[in-house]
């Protein structure tokens, strides 16, 4: 009996044409990857006639969320995929870019403390900016 | 180890009080498909599975249910903030209430509060696998209920992201299961 369903193709069985595979040309940039909740548009899916709204610039919050949702989502790609080396590019120039931004960010506006590397202070940073508006409870 | 980014996954900004969508919401957080589930299925599953990229997609997609927890309380607690009394008894909101006033609480719409007997690690790794897989089917269709029930733009875009979230989620536990497959470690 088990070594008949060893020989069952099992992904057939799946049944998977609803979900294609990945293509790094058709990766959306980070503002629509979060709007639409993934980094391929392959792997895109809309449900009935809705559609999200596409997320814009204007609070700069937003963009921090963008960067670090596309770091993720790529993330997860790499964790089955760790040997795409274009993807590894990709991964580590928007690191690059999403550190200046996090830079920026915390030296202008807000505390968000999204490393423990921190510039010594004279009051516990942490303790602020608990309600940013879109951003957190 | 767990490091806490002070930010949401995806921005929420629900606008309109709605505590019977609220308490519909819940489902999500301690329900039986739901993302603390998820959150704990994965996490605990991440041990065990047979090499390091299994180890790592699990706990990574673990912990980003966590953080689908955040934005769903964050939503429930938008939906309920500053409701009055016959704001609560109208929308039957006061079963909830008498045990937890305005405070969050992982249950699900009846109030069946959430428990680990929604999730399972059997000692098999396609099986839990395949498990994996289910859950997150059954959380996009749970989602997609939600949607169906909800005419408010801000809490459908919200939504719209959890859901696509689960598809993702699903094409990797996939890919998972073909990468077992083809070094023969199921």
């Amino acid at each position: 009996m088990y070594s008949n369903y060893n020989k069952v193709n099992y992904f057939n069985y799946m049944g998977d044409t609803k979900y294609k595979q990945d293509d790094i040309n058709d990766f959306f940039t980070p503002l629509p990857a979060l709007s639409y909740g993934n980094l391929s548009k392959n792997l895109y899916k809309g449900y009935k006639a809705y559609k999200p709204v596409i997320l814009t610039a204007d609070n700069p919050l937003t963009v921090l969320q963008a960067y670090n949702f596309i770091l993720l989502d790529l993330g997860l790609y790499l964790d089955v995929n760790p040997g795409d080396e274009e993807a590894i590019r990709l991964y580590n120039a928007y690191v690059i870019e999403y550190r200046n931004l996090v830079e920026r960010f915390e030296k202008i506006k807000y505390n968000i403390d999204l490393d423990f590397i921190n510039e010594p202070t004279n009051s516990w940073l942490w303790v602020k900016d608990w309600n940013l508006k879109g951003g957190n409870r | 180890m767990w490091k806490y980014e002070k930010m949401l996954q995806y921005p929420v900004n629900i606008k309109k009080r709605d505590l019977k969508m609220a308490q519909l919401i819940n489902a999500q957080v301690g329900g039986p498909q739901g993302e603390l589930g998820a959150a704990l299925r994965y996490l605990n599953q991440s041990f065990t599975m047979p090499d390091d990229v299994g180890k790592a997609l699990l706990t990574d997609i673990g912990t980003e249910e966590l953080g689908h927890v955040e934005m769903l309380q964050t939503i429930i607690k938008q939906l309920t903030a500053g409701a009055t009394i016959e704001e609560i008894k109208a929308a039957g909101f006061d079963k909830h209430y008498v045990e937890h006033g305005l405070d969050l609480f992982p249950a699900n719409p009846n109030g069946i509060p959430f428990t680990t007997a929604y999730i399972s690690a059997v000692g098999d790794t396609r099986a839990n696998l395949v498990e994996d897989l289910a859950a997150e089917e059954k959380a996009r269709a749970v989602y997609e209920n939600l949607i169906n029930l909800t005419t408010d733009n801000d809490l459908k875009d919200a939504l719209l992201f959890l859901r696509q979230r689960e598809i993702v989620h699903f094409a990797r536990f996939k890919e998972l299961l073909e990468h077992y497959e083809r070094k023969n470690m199921l």
